[in-house]
């Protein structure tokens, strides 16, 4: 389905982030095919270039693999995945961090809405 | 080659409704006159011989006879709307491009191949109307004799001469081959000239339009008026009679192919949307 | 590639509408030219067609100067009223030599439009659709747009935007002139800004966005209200 775009940043960059997303949590698991370029625009709504263009650094990234006539891969390797993820884990707490530091609250209260909001989003995925 | 061809039977095709209502139009009012006027005849003949107990030969000669110039007298009128239709035509065949909420224009001028096809298209189409009428009207003509000589008794004929001359009518009825070719010639001649009308209002705006037409009208009529100053004041007498009218055919033809020249160029690189 | 040089157009005695345009259009990429009204979009457009007649400049288009690669996607109808669709189609087909009647079909089901359908009849979101297909069908590699998405629906646009994401993209390099720059500037490759008769910017987007951070509107602003 097409995706929204934020037009401030690099719609291909935005791509690739749309696919570590989904490498992290391995709704696309290693080794699985992914969609042609044509058909990865089409699905998310942007121009074959740019699609070019992500798949492009994806595959310098070591993120997807391409062999000529056949369709690209995800990585096989686990350590790229967990890479991935780290990453991604990096980008949003740091990205909390920030916005929490405006509000300048302390560290320990932080931590204790964080455990509790956990805890209840883990409850009601069980009883889901 | 193909590009005109296929134009010119887009052309025919979008016209031939308002030419087929047209022109059957003119022609039922024709043959329709020509009934209508013998029957009056008819009974006015009658009438006479009932108000004043005459014979039938008496009513005749009181009365007169019915001449085919009488039965078709209106046939002049029908023509001139004929002529109307053809000058409507020429205009409307261009304009039709520009008007309404789809702008043909664009697709015509965006077509691979030469523009100056859609001209030649135009001018076929509006020529092949004229000549298709003037082969119509004159088949009416003789229709209409037909039926004039069918409806009415041999004593009641006007005996000689059965159309007035100088009419439209004398023209269609005598047509020979020679007049055929004068009339197609003058008609398209005026085309012609319609055209370029036409084309120099759609590339000029208004102003520079009207001065435009000042002056190709300045560029076309001075060589004219030249040559007649010349031959009839100063070297006048120089030149038989036959050698006067074919100069002054030759210098109408020179007009005739410039303007479509410059028609012809106009479409080629001024036209605009 | 098509290389515009230098295009000038006055109307009347007025000031010049286009007063030296120059720019290119690469293959395989798509871009958009912005100006505000009546700056001349459209005019640059019609110049590079042959629609409209320029005063000076030229066109180059992979080193000739044939406009037989450039195909043209007007905003106003320009089939006779009386034609069906598909009169369009046979129309295109009998006068065209590089139209792909393939292409034709899919776009036809694609937008799901009836052969049958008499044109001057239809939305102006689907008269839209049949003037892309038009354009798209012909096995051209450059394509012009005049304001595709003007005054159309919003599920029409999305129908319509479709088409940049597809591979009817693939070995185009299309121009695009519209206002609707908030629902496409994730297609566009290229922005070119025309102001007071002339090329005064030009970016390609990606790199606006990832070195500058701005978006085309962000820059729009920027040329536009100083």
């Amino acid at each position: 389905m097409p995706m929204q775009f934020d037009q401030r940043s690099p719609v291909y960059l935005q791509v690739i982030r749309w696919f570590k997303e989904r490498i992290a949590t391995e709704e696309l698991e290693r080794g699985q095919e992914i969609p042609s370029r044509r058909e990865i625009a089409a699905q998310l709504g942007i121009n074959p270039n740019t699609a070019q263009k992500a798949y492009k650094e994806m595959e310098e990234q070591h993120l997807i693999t391409t062999e000529r006539n056949v369709p690209s891969k995800i990585t096989t390797d686990p350590e790229i995945v967990s890479k991935v993820r780290t990453e991604l884990l990096n980008e949003a707490v740091e990205q909390f961090v920030h916005s929490i530091q405006a509000i300048q609250v302390p560290l320990e209260e932080v931590v204790t809405k964080i455990e509790h909001l956990y805890e209840t989003k883990e409850r009601g995925k069980i009883d889901a | 080659m193909k590009k005109y061809l296929m134009l010119t039977n887009e052309e025919i095709k979008r016209s031939s409704k308002l030419y087929l209502i047209v022109v059957g139009a003119l022609i039922v009012l024709e043959l329709l006159s020509v009934v209508v006027k013998t029957m009056l005849y008819e009974r006015s003949i009658e009438t006479f011989m009932r108000m004043n107990q005459a014979s039938e030969l008496e009513a005749v000669n009181s009365y007169g006879t019915f001449s085919f110039a009488a039965a078709t007298s209106i046939f002049d009128y029908i023509m001139m709307i004929g002529v109307a239709y053809i000058v409507v035509l020429a205009l409307q065949i261009w304009y039709r491009e520009w008007i309404g909420e789809s702008k043909h224009i664009y697709r015509l001028l965006l077509l691979p191949g030469s523009r100056a096809s859609i001209y030649f298209a135009k001018l076929t189409t509006v020529l092949l109307a004229t000549v298709s009428l003037i082969g119509l009207q004159w088949l009416t003509v003789v229709a209409s004799y037909g039926l004039f000589d069918w409806l009415l008794p041999e004593s009641h004929k006007f005996p000689t001469g059965l159309i007035k001359s100088g009419s439209l009518l004398q023209v269609f009825y005598s047509m020979n081959i020679e007049d055929v070719f004068i009339l197609l010639m003058m008609s398209c001649a005026v085309i012609n000239l319609l055209f370029f009308i036409v084309l120099i209002e759609r590339t000029f705006r208004k102003s520079r339009a009207m001065i435009q037409l000042i002056a190709e009208a300045m560029i076309l009529i001075l060589p004219f008026g030249l040559v007649m100053y010349i031959t009839e004041g100063p070297l006048s007498g120089l030149l038989l009679r036959v050698e006067y009218v074919t100069l002054y055919l030759v210098l109408l033809s020179i007009g005739f192919f410039y303007i479509g020249f410059r028609s012809i160029r106009l479409v080629q690189n001024k036209l605009s949307v | 590639m098509l290389e515009v040089h230098g295009l000038k157009k006055r109307f009347g005695r007025k000031r010049p509408v286009l007063n030296g345009v120059s720019f290119s259009i690469k293959p395989d990429t798509l871009t958009c030219l912005i100006g505000l009204n009546g700056e001349g979009k459209s005019t640059i457009l019609k110049g590079i067609v042959g629609l409209i007649p320029m005063d000076a400049g030229s066109i180059i288009v992979d080193g000739t100067t044939s406009r037989e690669k450039i195909a043209f996607v007007p905003d106003v109808q320009t089939m006779p009223s009386y034609m069906t669709i598909g009169d369009a189609l046979t129309y295109m087909n009998d006068y065209y030599s590089d139209w792909n009647e393939q292409t034709a079909d899919e776009l036809m089901a694609t937008f799901k439009l009836l052969s049958t359908d008499k044109i001057n009849e239809l939305s102006k979101g689907n008269q839209a659709k049949v003037n892309l297909l038009l354009g798209f069908a012909l096995d051209r590699p450059y394509l012009l747009l005049d304001e595709p998405f003007a005054g159309i629906d919003l599920f029409t646009k999305e129908q319509i935007a479709w088409i940049f994401s597809s591979h009817y993209m693939e070995g185009r390099g299309i121009l695009m002139t519209t206002h609707e720059i908030v629902e496409v500037e994730h297609l566009i490759d290229r922005v070119i800004f025309l102001q007071d008769g002339q090329i005064i910017d030009e970016h390609d987007t990606e790199e606006m966005r990832e070195i500058h951070g701005k978006s085309v509107q962000d820059r729009m602003r920027e040329v536009y209200q100083r």
